[in-house]
């Protein structure tokens, strides 16, 4: 589904991606693991159009979206969350809700003198599912960190999407909406979402992941099922060795 | 004779207020610290004066100087897409610059430094505007319209696009949503109605000159703006009528009128500074400036 | 024809130059844009000319006297003003807006002060000058050259073998760790305001023997300071005086080609041009100044 094909970046002199290639698989969990600083996030970034590589393709579908617009790659289905959530903090959860249900707020003579009637039934069944309590005209302001953090994932899961992207979806939540989260995460592989993963959560990695990528340095180290590359001797030490 | 002064003073601040919300427009809403607004106004202004000038009916006038206006609000949004911060604001302020150096040198078109006197009152079919009382109507009759449908759009589910590109871009890129097409059209928007503000202020005075748009005069609109709110028209609207208001009281202090324009503009600038020390979010705002 | 316009691209050049260097200094420590550095100059040159035309003081005292008091105005503004909007963690454009409204102030101060007429302080006589290959060249631009010259020698002097000038690279490559250091950053800022402002004061003084006094001089003053230093690179010194002569050279040069009108815009083409295409300008590095990708 998505192929990253010799992928090379380095930032002032700085390689942080000196040649990645992997393959995303269809409707399987994969789990991009590695220190801190491994490049993983770049690489998110990179497929998600935020950042251009130097060298190399990233495929998508049979289509190179290595020079694609971060808008249009969203489009195509690439539905992902960031480390730091980045919601609007001056709008309501209800804003953004409808801004990932469609592209229909782009018009803006269609927009000024249509009034929708609003279908909150819908925006509460998802704030529900999400075991987000609260209102939907709360100001995103107002909510905390891991209220956010919900709203993000639900976002992102709400949009019309192929492949999920999400980059550490339980970092510095509290142990409820973890597992929460984590249980979530669960359902969605047996619904046979197409997922890639960045998380540091090695028990957790083995239980979801159906493939584990190991970066380090900018380099895959390693990759394979979630015990073979657990178990690698270079993969323990890139940890360990930190 | 009093109540004439009042009327005077009720149009300038209805065509500030029109600058002011057209100014939010781009500032508090889509996030652009635009620092060259006051070069729509001009080039409004200078639209309008002219095609009345060349006999163009007053209406088709006053539509095409929001239109040019708005071209060259997507001329800078393009040239500046890619900027940010410090940069995008002093890059709209060269801008500002720059179209004010073109009024002044191309001669054959603005008359340069002399201006253009004898703007004619609008007839707008058949009503003729020839007095005060008869434009203020008239300037409050389109600030109002204006004012409904920025109101409309900021309210639109449009309008928050324009809200999440400000909060955070490329949180709205990935969502799949075009931010540069956005801030395009924010900044042509509020070029437009910044434009219709110049036309209004062209056939009030009757008669303009370069000086009127230099750079320097963005300081009354970025006060009027900021005292009353980012992303708050009520706010504008408001802070148009005080800070315009203001300093119509020195007129009543004995003072000699070639001190009055000075004591004006260092009267702006301090409200601006007190008002960025001690309250950034103005009287209605919401958010902060960043 | 090509002579005098070299010498004259110089001179402008110059006086930008003491413009762009001192603005430099100020942002390089402070990171933010003080626009209102253009009414340092316009402070001083009006102090020299009062100072100058009530008191009989001799011009050796009657000048650092004038550089005293840009200094010092420098330093008032940057305590007064803008010390509590950075104690508040007002961005740096929030601090950009203050500026603007600092210049606007003094600019219309100045006007309130001594009228909007343009004053001539006649200190020195506007002689024929002497002629060097068929262009002239008057006593007080030889002045300004040979005084220009001295002064970057001084700062660079200053920069590289001064321990203040060392603390400011410091700060200025990386303030956080400058921080951790024990450097006082609010102390060093305060320099940057006082050495950037005498430069302006400097300024001041040449262009009011040069040229003639307005208040609005500041403003257009600042627009070329500015441009010169964006040329350069911001947060480089001696690109933001090359940037000054480059500036200074093409505006006169530019006349070949444009009407003497356009003189003033051709500098706000050339800042557009490079805050578009190269904001880091000749020398400066590039900081984030625009979005990611492209």
């Amino acid at each position: 589904m998505l192929e990253i094909k010799n992928i090379k970046k380095s930032f002032g002199g700085v390689k942080a991606i000196k040649g990645s290639d992997f393959i995303i698989e269809k409707n399987k969990v994969t789990a991009l693991i590695g220190p801190n600083g491994a490049g993983k996030t770049t690489l998110f970034d990179i497929i998600a159009g935020l950042t251009r590589p130097d060298e190399g393709h990233i495929i998508f579908e049979e289509k190179d979206i290595t020079k694609k617009e971060p808008h249009k790659i969203a489009n195509l289905g690439i539905s992902r969350t960031f480390q730091q959530v980045r919601l609007f903090k001056n709008l309501t959860i209800l804003d953004h809700l409808q801004m990932v249900e469609d592209n229909k707020d782009m018009g803006l003579l269609k927009n000024i003198f249509t009034n929708k009637k609003r279908s909150d039934k819908k925006y509460e069944q998802v704030l529900e599912n999400f075991g987000i309590k609260r209102t939907l005209d709360t100001y995103i302001s107002d909510l905390s960190y891991g209220q956010r953090k919900l709203l993000q994932i639900a976002m992102t899961l709400e949009k019309s999407h192929k492949l999920l992207m999400l980059d550490e979806p339980v970092a510095g939540v509290n142990k409820v909406i973890q597992s929460d989260i984590e249980n979530l995460l669960l359902k969605l592989k047996e619904e046979n979402e197409t997922i890639l993963l960045i998380d540091h959560d090695m028990e957790f990695v083995r239980k979801l992941a159906d493939h584990v990528i190991a970066l380090d340095a900018g380099v895959v180290i390693c990759e394979g099922t979630p015990d073979k590359v657990l178990k690698n001797k270079k993969v323990l030490e890139a940890y360990l060795g930190e | 004779m009093l109540s004439a002064f009042f009327i005077h003073i009720a149009v300038i601040i209805v065509i500030y207020a029109i600058l002011a919300v057209s100014l939010n427009v781009a500032v508090g809403y889509t996030g652009l610290l635009n620092l060259g607004h006051i070069a729509f106004f001009g080039i409004g202004a200078y639209t309008s004066a002219l095609l009345t000038k060349n006999d163009v009916p007053y209406i088709m006038a006053l539509l095409a100087s929001g239109i040019f206006a708005s071209v060259f609000g997507w001329l800078l949004a393009k040239i500046t897409s890619r900027l940010k911060g410090d940069y995008l604001s002093l890059a709209t302020l060269g801008f500002g610059f720059v179209v004010y150096a073109v009024m002044l040198n191309w001669s054959k078109l603005t008359r340069g430094p002399l201006g253009i006197a004898g703007i004619e009152k609008p007839n707008i079919f058949g009503w003729y505007l020839k007095g005060s009382g008869s434009y203020l109507i008239f300037a409050s009759i389109i600030a109002a319209i204006i004012i409904f449908i920025i109101y409309k759009i900021v309210k639109s589910r449009y309008g928050r696009l324009l809200e999440a590109v400000r909060d955070d871009a490329i949180g709205a890129q990935a969502l799949g949503k075009n931010i540069y097409k956005l801030k395009i059209q924010g900044l042509m928007i509020s070029a437009f109605f910044a434009g219709i503000a110049g036309s209004l202020y062209a056939h009030y005075i009757s008669y303009i000159d370069p000086s009127t748009f230099f750079i320097s005069d963005i300081i009354v609109i970025f006060t009027i703006v900021i005292v009353g709110g980012l992303a708050s028209l009520r706010g504008s609207v408001i802070s148009a009528i005080i800070i315009l208001g203001l300093p119509e009281m020195l007129r009543f202090v004995d003072l000699p009128s070639s001190m009055i324009g000075p004591m004006r503009q260092m009267m702006f600038a301090v409200i601006l500074i007190l008002i960025l020390m001690f309250k950034p979010r103005g009287l209605f705002g919401k958010i902060d400036l960043e | 024809m090509f002579f005098q316009l070299l010498i004259n691209g110089l001179i402008a050049g110059s006086i930008y130059a003491l413009i762009a260097s001192g603005f430099s200094i100020i942002y390089t420590t402070n990171k933010f844009v003080h626009f209102a550095h253009g009414s340092t100059a316009t402070v001083a040159a009006y102090f020299l000319y009062w100072i100058f035309s009530n008191f009989g003081l001799p011009l050796y005292l009657v000048f650092p006297l004038t550089i005293l008091i840009a200094a010092l105005f420098g330093f008032l503004v940057h305590l007064l003003i803008y010390l509590p909007l950075k104690k508040r963690k007002s961005s740096s454009v929030i601090l950009l807006i203050a500026s603007l409204a600092l210049m606007a102030f003094f600019d219309n101060l100045m006007q309130l002060l001594f009228g909007a007429d343009v004053k001539i302080l006649s200190i020195f006589p506007h002689g024929k000058g002497i002629e060097i290959l068929g262009a002239y060249i008057t006593p007080i631009q030889i002045v300004i050259l040979i005084v220009v010259l001295l002064l970057f020698f001084g700062l660079w002097a200053f920069s590289k073998y001064s321990k203040l000038g060392k603390i400011m690279r410091a700060v200025s490559d990386n303030p956080e760790l400058a921080k951790t250091t024990g450097i006082n950053s609010i102390r060093v800022q305060h320099w940057s305001f006082v050495i950037g402002s005498a430069i302006a004061g400097l300024a001041g003084i040449l262009i009011a023997l040069e040229h003639n006094i307005e208040p609005a001089m500041g403003t257009h003053l600042m627009i070329q300071g500015f441009t010169a230093a964006v040329i350069g690179g911001v947060t480089s010194i001696p690109g933001s005086i090359v940037g000054a002569y480059v500036l200074g050279l093409t505006e006169n040069f530019g006349i070949w080609f444009l009407p003497s009108g356009y003189k003033s815009a051709i500098a706000f083409v050339l800042l557009l041009i490079f805050l578009i295409i190269r904001p880091q300008g000749i020398f400066g590095i590039n900081q984030g100044n625009r979005d990611q990708k492209m």
